[in-house]
């Protein structure tokens, strides 16, 4: 099978601190290269009602017809990026008006859909302003939170401690699992996996066009790094699953799991290896290739050290074995 | 003069802006629909008669009447007209959303189909659901029903309409967007983007035939209020020309309509596309009306980073944006449509687009079409300046849309997405009219709004009367005797007419308004869109008239209730 390209959208209003992460991402010693597109394709994404003159009209034409599809620059770029290589991990950087769930879906077009895979939405609050946007403007946050697969809270230290515990319960309520930002190596881990903290590997290209690669992020030296705040936990699985029952389990894993990721043997599939890949709410499920080895699923789940009841999950894993074993 | 005899109508002491060889008139005399005089009042005076209908102007202003080139009334107005499923909440839940689809199935009973706008995704997030066809094959499983997603480009559709649009895992997708897929099955999952939607449109009905003639009769009644008298409908179907022959009969075309029926089915089926070309279109052709142009989609927008540039969007990278149709594609279209006398009306907003275009238009003429017909390059956003001297060497319209040159989210956005060089020669429409180019304007509604003198403003101020603390836009401004012209003359050379229409000279079809202001004794920033239009004839009569300026002489205007508000 190719090696997918992992895609990660970093989205949040003006301000929110999207491109202090990324420089935080690219300034980590991590073994991960990444590449950074920012968003400069327009202002598909920009939201409708930030444009007052638009009529309600022009929201149904403008994706339909030719001349306005998506597809265009963000595919072309994607599709140029993941021919060239030279980096593990993509990450776009939204503007602050766009709505994440259209880039996602532009990431869907045929063209790329093969070579990228959609490892999660990130959408950063800002703590301190988030709880006082008004109007357009906080429909549109509202709308960026509720596309994410993982929130990130940002400026935590400048708002009121009971107002940053308002927007975490929020978070909870919404069943979108949130982050500090200020616990940097977590929020790496959670959206890009442990990888991103694992001592760096030699440098790569610098791939050109509208990517912001600096030389930080190559991760030319390798360094310690203190433990996470998270644990590792695997399991394991001769007989078949079944599909459904697996992702009724993976899309509502306990708030405390960020990530997982394995290989699975799916009873509708049997003869081929499947990879799982969660991130937060994201559940994507894809044909491997042919079994290279023993059919079995073999799964490793990122969950906060010692807050996850692992035996209560391994027993809703093993309730999705398929019924005609 | 009056060797035939006496004139129908007059118009005496005004300050008439003819654009015409002779700037301004005082007076002109109009028999069977035409100038017959103009000049001073005096020399009208030889005119009239005992039956001639004769209106004393007191020193008001009138010029030529206007020309939108580019409009889509059908598009703004008629899935609303037809009664199609509109949510009406902003940010509905899953369940408002059944609950709303059932009381329309209720009031629509049947096992039609249910199309509309729309649902929200993260509503259906917070819930922990997916919008997809298992949840609304669970509330309308029965019938067809496709919603539009309120801001993310998609369509949800259930398993019904899946099933009538011949939807399945063996279906291709489309060039410019796709069937989403089970990941593993590759079954639809009822979610299409973009391009896919055209799928759904070829299953489903046309629009009902009243909705499109209640389209274009309230556009026609509003343009005659502000005064226009000819424009380009830009994508058409039969069901859409059956529309506009249908207010034709009914004497309600009050501006001379030139329809350009679809190249592509992206926006709407187009069925008999060939039978139209090849002749059926005829069938429609009369005084007022035509179609024969043909519209396509050459390249993308600024929005989706797809036009069709000269140059790399960005340093480097490859992306140069996209192109419809191959160059060998479109110089056997033009040269094929030249010898039908057809017109091609090419969307190119990127400079490589337009540029491909004319080399296009220049291959067909190379080739020797049987009539050299006016073709017309839409939106012109940007242009190469090394291009500016072909329209007039290939008698090519450039259009533009000046609505898009005020200052505005809009136009930031589109700059945004252009950057600061390219904007630098955006909207190049001096450009064209100095290299003697002949430049257009269309309003693009819905895109825009379908008030002609915003734009008209646009072209000389490039600034938002409204918002005078935002700077004026990128490009050049024209003085108000060019904007005029631009307004005209230049309109009805676009629709092949100058000839006999766009100016107020003897001989031309007597087309003229009459406005509450003279335009170069106000201040444009303002003074220019907001004109009242008292008087616009076409034809020598009355489409509109706002103080009863005719009906005192026993004329009445086609157009009698106020303009609808579009």
């Amino acid at each position: 099978m190719r090696q997918q390209l992992p895609v990660t959208v970093i989205s949040g209003f003006l301000g929110a601190g999207k491109t202090t992460l990324v420089n935080r991402l690219l300034e980590s010693d991590g073994a991960l290269r990444i590449a950074v597109l920012v968003n400069d394709f327009g202002a598909i994404n920009v939201d409708q009602r930030l444009i007052a003159s638009t009529a309600a009209e022009v929201m149904t034409l403008t994706n339909g017809c030719v001349c306005c599809s998506l597809q265009g620059g963000l595919v072309a770029q994607v599709q140029e990026l993941a021919r060239q290589g030279g980096f593990d991990h993509l990450v776009i950087e939204t503007s602050g008006v766009a709505e994440p769930g259209q880039v996602v879906l532009a990431l869907g077009y045929p063209q790329i859909r093969d070579e990228i895979c959609v490892s999660g939405v990130a959408t950063l609050l800002d703590a301190e302003r988030f709880p006082q946007l008004t109007g357009a403007a906080r429909e549109l946050a509202e709308a960026q939170l509720l596309s994410a697969d993982m929130a990130v809270i940002s400026k935590t230290d400048l708002a009121a401690p009971a107002a940053v515990e308002a927007l975490r319960a929020r978070c909870r309520s919404l069943g979108v699992r949130c982050l500090d930002s200020s616990a940097t190596e977590a929020v790496l881990t959670a959206l890009f996996g442990p990888e991103a903290l694992r001592p760096a590997a030699p440098a790569v290209l610098v791939p050109a066009g509208a990517v912001h690669l600096p030389a930080s992020a190559v991760g030319m030296h390798a360094g310690t790094h203190s433990e996470t705040p998270f644990e590792h936990w695997s399991f394991g699985e001769e007989r078949p699953l079944d599909v459904q029952a697996l992702r009724g389990v993976l899309s509502s894993l306990p708030q405390e799991v960020y990530r997982a990721k394995g290989f699975v043997y799916l009873g509708s599939v049997a003869d081929m290896e499947c990879l799982v890949q969660v991130v937060g709410d994201r559940v994507d499920v894809r044909r491997a290739g042919p079994w290279s080895g023993e059919r079995g699923t073999a799964l490793v789940f990122i969950g906060l050290r010692g807050r996850v009841d692992w035996r209560e999950l391994e027993h809703r894993l093993r309730g999705s074995v398929s019924l005609s074993q | 003069m009056s060797e035939q005899g006496p004139a129908d109508l007059a118009f005496i002491n005004g300050r008439i802006y003819t654009v015409g060889a002779n700037a301004w008139a005082e007076a002109v005399a109009i028999r069977d629909g035409r100038f017959i005089a103009v000049g001073s009042s005096t020399d009208i005076g030889r005119c009239i008669g005992p039956d001639t209908r004769t209106v004393d102007l007191e020193g008001r202003f009138a010029m030529p009447g206007l020309y939108d080139m580019h409009t889509h009334p059908d598009l703004a107005l008629a899935a609303s007209y037809a009664g199609q499923f509109e949510m009406g909440v902003s940010d509905p839940t899953p369940e408002q959303l059944a609950e709303k689809l059932h009381r329309y199935a209720h009031d629509h009973p049947g096992d039609g189909w249910i199309y509309g706008t729309h649902f929200v995704w993260f509503t259906f997030r917070k819930q922990r659901l997916t919008p997809a066809r298992e949840w609304l094959d669970r509330v309308m499983p029965d019938r067809p029903v496709a919603i539009h997603d309120r801001s993310w480009g998609c369509l949800l559709v259930n398993s019904r309409a899946l099933e009538l649009a011949g939807i399945n895992a063996a279906t291709r997708d489309p060039s410019n967007g796709y069937i989403e897929r089970d990941s593993l099955t590759g079954e639809p999952t009822g979610i299409l983007v973009d391009g896919a939607y055209s799928l759904i449109y070829k299953a489903m009905p046309p629009l009902p035939a009243a909705a499109l003639e209640r389209a274009y009769h309230d556009a026609l009644h509003f343009q005659a209020s502000r005064g226009v008298v000819g424009v380009k409908y830009v994508h058409v179907c039969e069901h859409r020309l059956d529309a506009l022959k249908a207010l034709d009969s009914r004497g309600l075309l009050t501006a001379r309509v030139e329809a350009a029926i679809s190249w592509q089915d992206d926006i709407f089926p187009v069925r008999r596309r060939w039978e139209l070309m090849a002749g059926a279109r005829h069938h429609y052709r009369s005084r007022r009306l035509n179609a024969n142009a043909v519209k396509f989609h050459f390249d993308g927008t600024a929005e989706a980073g797809s036009s069709y540039l000269a140059e790399p969007w960005h340093s480097g990278s490859a992306w140069r944006g996209h192109l419809n149709l191959t160059r060998e594609h479109l110089a056997d279209l033009i040269t094929q449509m030249d010898r039908e006398g057809i017109r091609v009306i090419a969307h190119c907003t990127g400079d490589g687009a337009s540029d491909v275009f004319l080399d296009a238009v220049a291959e067909a003429r190379r080739r020797g079409g049987a009539a050299r017909v006016r073709h017309q390059c839409a939106h012109s956003t940007l242009l190469l300046d090394r291009n500016l001297k072909r329209f007039a060497e290939l008698e090519v319209t450039a259009e533009f849309s000046p609505v898009g040159w005020i200052p505005g989210p809009f136009s930031y956005a589109r700059r945004d997405a252009y950057g600061e060089e390219r904007m630098r020669r955006a909207y190049n429409f001096k450009g064209v009219l100095d290299a003697g180019g002949v430049a257009v304007m269309g309003t693009d509604w819905p895109v825009s709004q379908l008030d002609p003198w915003v734009g008209f403003e646009g072209m000389v101020t490039r600034r938002d009367a409204a918002r005078p603390e935002l700077e004026a836009f990128y490009g050049e401004p024209i003085p108000l005797a060019a904007a005029i012209r631009v307004m005209t003359i230049n309109g009805a050379w676009s629709m092949g007419m100058d000839h006999e229409a766009g100016s107020i000279e003897a001989g031309k079809r007597a087309d003229m308004v009459v406005l509450d202001r003279n335009l170069f004794d106000v201040d444009p920033a303002g003074g220019i869109r907001g004109a009242r239009v008292d008087l616009t004839l076409v034809d020598g009569e009355p489409t509109w008239d706002a103080t009863g300026m005719l009906e005192r002489l026993g004329l009445s205007a086609v157009w009698k209730d106020p303009p609808p508000r579009l």
